[in-house]
């Protein structure tokens, strides 16, 4: 059956940038809602969020990266995805995604 | 779910009864609470902890005892005397209420832990509701007690602490984010993302990830780091998460709750069935009808 699915390292998102899933499967799909609590378009923060000073990785405990960053990860691993949002959609744009599906 | 003042009421007064007791007993013993109670993060079935401070060789177990049964302030089968106990307790029911309370003597720690936690329930104000869905959310698993085969609250806590202190993205520490968005965080973290085989967790000093191996060093030699390591930010040297024997499943069962709560919350939820049946939140909590009519009541 892994003739079926391509395997998870092959698939680059489109929104971040990362390996490992396809951009439907983003996290910041939901995470882009971080900041929203009525219904509606995600809340866009007025300053874009910064990365916090602490950087420490739960995947290997070393100072300076964080998990999502680890050079250590196996490349077999689920790549971990990103904390950070690097768009907000807009109305429009959630309509489009929600035909796709 | 959080507590009710009633809820509050009702405990203060099973509070006073045993204080009432302890002080016709010894009149300069100093009764104070801890644990869920004193931070307000208690469940309507939480236990309260109570300390007893005063002057003893050994803790009077058998005069308090004898003392809350002339009282009645207990069903009397409920009062039971853990003397062999790590920590010597008494633990009974309330008569009126059915609350269960344990009560120790001349422990200074669990006071002071509740301080500890207090303050960081100013400094992140979201932090009480986090702890209290992810109480009510172990609770229903009987994940909730290290003797069942989870995880301390002391724990879990902590990883509620520390996943805010360490969390990359700085306005994850904000009074106005979502909810329900950082609770998927923190099952993201301790569900799929965090590992337990190398990485410990450490409070003190603002927070840090740390080798399990630097932790060890600290710690008396022969000490094998637990699976989930938590270094004690009240005592160093103490492991927290020494006695949770259970952290691996507490681990499976957050990565449930991730997979159904991101998938709950991702357009695909569409397909998902019950759909329109429940909250997005009621896919992983449940609270009995029991419960329910115990509040009422
Ligand atoms: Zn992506
Ligand atoms: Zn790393």
């Amino acid at each position: 059956h892994s003739c079926l699915f391509r395997h998870s390292w092959d698939k680059q998102c489109d929104r971040c940038h990362m390996l490992g899933h396809y951009t439907d499967a983003c996290t910041e799909i939901w995470r882009q809602y971080h900041l929203t609590t009525k219904p509606g378009p995600p809340k866009k923060p007025k300053t874009p969020s910064r990365p916090s000073a602490l950087a420490y990785c739960y995947h290997c405990a070393q100072k300076g990266h964080y998990g999502h960053e680890c050079p250590e990860r196996e490349v077999y691993d689920p790549s971990p995805v990103s904390p950070f949002i690097c768009y907000y959609d807009d109305k429009y744009e959630i309509q489009e995604r929600e035909k796709r599906l | 779910m959080s507590p009710c003042p009633e809820e509050a009421a009702m405990r203060r007064e099973v509070v006073k009864r045993i204080e009432t007791v302890v002080k016709d007993l010894w009149p300069t013993a100093d009764v104070q609470i801890f644990g869920s109670f004193s931070t307000g993060l208690y469940l309507p079935t939480s236990d309260i902890d109570l300390v007893v401070f005063g002057k003893w060789e050994r803790p009077p177990l058998q005069l308090l005892e004898q003392a809350l049964r002339k009282h009645n302030v207990a069903e009397p089968c409920s009062i039971k005397v853990l003397d062999k106990a790590t920590v010597p307790i008494i633990k009974l029911t309330d008569q009126e209420t059915e609350v269960k309370v344990d009560i120790s003597f001349n422990m200074e720690t669990g006071v002071r832990a509740a301080e500890f936690i207090k303050n960081y329930m100013k400094k992140y104000s979201l932090l009480p509701y986090l702890i209290l869905v992810l109480k009510q959310f172990l609770l229903q698993r009987d994940l909730n007690e290290v003797f069942t085969g989870g995880i301390s609250s002391y724990s879990l806590i902590l990883m509620a602490i520390s996943f805010l202190q360490l969390h990359p993205r700085i306005d994850a520490r904000r009074a106005d984010e979502n909810l329900g968005m950082l609770l998927v965080e923190f099952f993201e973290l301790y569900g799929r993302n965090f590992n337990y085989l190398k990485t410990g967790i450490r409070i003190k000093e603002g927070g840090a990830y740390i080798a399990k191996e630097e932790i060890m060093k600290a710690m008396t030699s022969g000490y094998r780091p637990s699976m989930l390591c938590i270094e004690d930010p009240l005592l160093p040297g103490n492991d927290v998460g020494r006695s949770s024997y259970g952290a691996m499943q507490v681990k499976q069962v957050f990565d449930y709750a991730y997979i159904v709560l991101s998938h709950a919350v991702s357009p695909l939820a569409r397909s998902y069935p019950n759909r329109d049946a429940e909250s997005t939140l009621g896919r992983i909590i449940k609270v009995t009808q029991e419960v329910i009519d115990y509040r009422r009541w």
